[in-house]
This record gives structure tokens, C-alpha cells and sequence, in this order.
């Protein structure tokens, strides 16, 4: 049917862009490009001088804990409680870590799964076990508390003190922030 | 009115009188008097004599008048201003201005640089570091190897002792506190905003308010 005449070409993508039909009522859009233009670690790499040294960084705290960060968690430095003449369930957020790791996680895991921290809570675990070194966004379950609180995680090795001592502080963190007594999970790890 | 300043005065007899206090911080008149009931609680409840001294401390801080606490000792002898070994009702006002939440920055980064310098040398040396750290370490019965502890000092001088001498200096802290501005967290209680709801004061003081500004 077509013989003879030239083989009707397709419209390229760029001449529908330009055509009047397609620019109405078009709003292109607009990617918010972060700069990247940071090369310090490419350069960490490839040059040897300790300047271009980059830390690892969490969302919210630099590097890992310093010092100062596990030192602040003193009950002896948190004047809130001169406020709280009864103490009630603001009373501690230090807890008591006992045994290795593993075992801390796995009394967690018994004494969170009744108070509802299946989904989020579980899934955090199983990464740990499986030794996976990725960085998870922690959504709290909003069904039975006032506050939607995101707790960013970083789930390293399990065998890591430091990180189950940082998780617990995160858990601790949240749970000031959502006014929620995790007291009776504190108790099955030994509160102090 | 005769009745109400006779009232007011009584009830501040022998202490630092809260319209001054008003004036030298963050605090209203109202939220010096709130401050007051919260003082006379705490200076009350092993000796009544109108001063905090530091069993009384820590049974404010811990609930337990025993717990020794090498940190709170250390919040307790900056807040004993005058170095009597208790604490009055100007110190308590003067101290907590520094953690009201619209107190400078400036202010709350010195006083925890002052803080950490246990020794008062001018500096925070590693060894202080480290001694802090095993004392909250053992404070919350947590275990860390030696190795680990070395490797967590390591890690904060690298990032704070910037010229490496092994300290860290008031210029130094700033810029450590400036990066890490978590570690004023314990500088800034939310409360003292709500004071004069936590701790209502019987002493009508509208009136003062008025004259105060």
C-alpha cells in the first residue's frame, strides 16, 4: 500500500515535546538535584593524604557514638527529673545491657513481639541476623500510639556492642518521644 | 497593697528576692516564684533549711539520697556558685538559666566545656574522657572491651582535638558542639517553659509582674 511512497516516519520523541499538543497545559519537571559535588570520598581512595577522610554518616548523628554522645546519657546529667516529682513513667531511660548481642536482641525480640512490634520491629531483627549492613527507615506502627515517630536505624553487624547499645538507644529515644512507657520491655532487660 | 507585698516577703524572707532574680535571667517573676516551690520541695526533704545540699541532690535527680554519681557531683558543685557545699535559691535560679530554652548557646556550650573539665585545667584531656566514659559505662552496667573504649576515644579526639596535642580546648568544643549539636541536648529543659504550671505558686504576683517590666 505504501510502495512507492516514502515509509511514513514515526514522530520522534523530541518533535512531540516541541509540538504545540503535547506543551499544553505541560508542566516539565523539575528534579531537585542534590549537590553531589562533594568528591572526598572518591578522593579518600585515590590520594593518599588524610585530609579527604570521610566519616560514615547517620541521618542524625555523625559517625559512630562519640564519647561525649554515651557520656550525655547519664541519669546524673538529665535534670529533667528534678521536674518530675513523681516520676512516673519518665523516670529512666538508661537500661541495663547484659550479655552479648545476640543476646540482647533476642530477649528484645521476646519481650516486643506481644507489645505489638511485629511488623517493623521484626524486619529490623531479621536484617540483623542476616548480618545485612543497611541503613532502615523504622516506621512506628501509629494504631495504638498518639505520635508517628520514623527512628533511623543503622542495623550493623549483630555481633556489634556498640550497635545494639546504639539500637537500644534509639528505642529509648523513641519511646521518650512518643510518651509511651516501654517500661515492662525495659524490665525484661534488666532495668536499671 | 499592704497585704500582698507583707505576703511576698514573707514567704521570700531570706532568700534572693525574685524580682532581681527576674531581672538577671530568662525567667518572669511568675516563673521564679514556681521555681521557688520547686526549691523548697528539693531543700527540704532531708534537712529543712532552706538550701539544697547534695544528698538532697541526688535524691531530687535519682530518687535515692546514697547514689553517688561522679557527673551529678560535678552539675552540683557548678551549681554551688559560691562554694559553701549547698546550694541557695540564687544559685538555683542563676544555674538553671543556663538550660532555659531561650538561654544563649554560647552560654550552655561553656557550661558543658566546664563540665567535662573535671579538673578545671582549662582543657578536657583524653584521660578525663575516658575516665567519664568508664564511669558511665559502669553507671549503666554496660560492657565494653578496653579495645573498644580506645577505639571510641580514638575516634572523638580524631574529630575533636584538632590541633592533636591530646586535648580539647574551649575553641575546639565549640566547633565539636557546633557539628554534634546533640550533645547540648541535656543543656535544655522544655520544662522550664511550663514552670509556672508545674509548679504552681500560691503568691498572687500580677502585680509584681507589672512593676517588673
Amino acid at each position: 500500500m505504501f510502495r512507492g511512497s516514502p515509509a511514513p516516519k514515526r514522530v520522534t520523541p523530541q518533535e512531540v515535546f516541541k509540538d504545540e499538543w503535547f506543551k499544553k497545559d505541560y508542566k516539565p519537571p523539575v528534579f531537585e538535584e542534590k549537590d553531589y559535588s562533594n568528591m572526598d570520598d572518591v578522593d579518600a581512595v585515590f590520594k593518599d593524604s588524610g585530609e579527604h577522610l570521610v566519616a560514615e554518616k547517620k541521618e542524625e548523628q555523625p559517625a559512630a557514638m562519640n564519647a561525649f554522645e554515651i557520656i550525655s546519657m547519664s541519669r546524673g546529667l538529665n535534670l529533667e527529673n528534678l521536674f518530675d516529682p513523681k516520676q512516673e513513667f519518665k523516670r529512666e531511660t538508661r537500661i541495663t545491657l547484659r550479655g552479648g548481642a545476640n543476646e540482647i536482641i533476642e530477649k528484645t525480640e521476646e519481650a516486643a513481639k506481644p507489645l505489638g512490634f511485629d511488623t517493623w520491629y521484626i524486619t529490623w531483627l531479621e536484617n540483623v541476623k542476616a548480618g545485612r549492613k543497611e541503613y532502615l527507615n523504622v516506621a512506628k506502627e501509629a494504631a495504638s500510639r498518639p505520635n508517628d515517630v520514623v527512628v533511623d536505624i543503622d542495623a550493623a553487624d549483630a555481633d556489634n556492642e556498640l550497635a545494639a547499645a546504639e539500637y537500644v538507644d534509639g528505642i529509648f529515644r523513641f519511646s521518650e518521644n512518643a510518651e509511651v512507657a516501654l517500661l515492662p520491655w525495659l524490665d525484661n532487660l534488666s532495668v536499671s | 497593697m499592704g497585704c500582698f507585698h507583707s505576703k511576698a516577703a514573707r514567704e521570700f524572707r531570706g532568700h534572693e528576692d525574685p524580682v532581681k532574680l527576674a531581672s538577671e535571667t530568662a525567667f518572669s517573676v511568675s516563673e521564679v516564684e514556681a521555681l521557688f516551690e520547686l526549691f523548697k520541695s528539693i531543700s527540704s526533704s532531708v534537712v529543712d533549711d532552706g538550701l539544697i545540699n547534695k544528698e538532697e541532690f541526688q535524691l531530687a535527680l535519682f530518687k535515692s539520697r546514697k547514689r553517688e554519681n561522679i557527673f551529678a557531683n560535678r552539675i552540683f558543685d557548678m551549681f554551688d556558685v559560691k562554694r559553701k557545699g549547698v546550694i541557695d535559691f540564687g544559685d538555683f535560679v542563676r544555674s538553671l538559666n543556663v538550660f532555659h530554652p531561650n538561654a544563649s548557646l554560647e552560654d550552655k556550650i561553656d557550661f558543658t566545656f566546664r563540665l567535662y573539665d573535671m579538673d578545671c585545667t582549662g582543657y578536657i584531656e583524653r584521660q578525663e574522657v575516658k575516665q567519664m566514659l568508664i564511669a558511665l559505662l559502669c553507671e549503666s552496667e554496660m560492657k565494653l572491651a578496653d579495645e573498644t573504649i580506645e577505639i571510641i576515644l580514638d575516634k572523638t579526639f580524631e574529630d575533636a582535638d584538632v590541633n592533636q596535642d591530646g586535648k580539647i580546648d574551649k575553641l575546639e568544643w565549640s566547633d565539636f558542639v557546633n557539628k554534634n549539636p546533640s550533645l547540648l541536648k541535656i543543656m535544655t529543659l522544655p520544662y522550664l517553659r511550663d514552670i509556672t504550671t508545674t509548679f504552681p505558686s500560691f503568691v498572687f504576683n500580677s502585680e509584681v509582674d507589672e512593676i517588673a517590666t
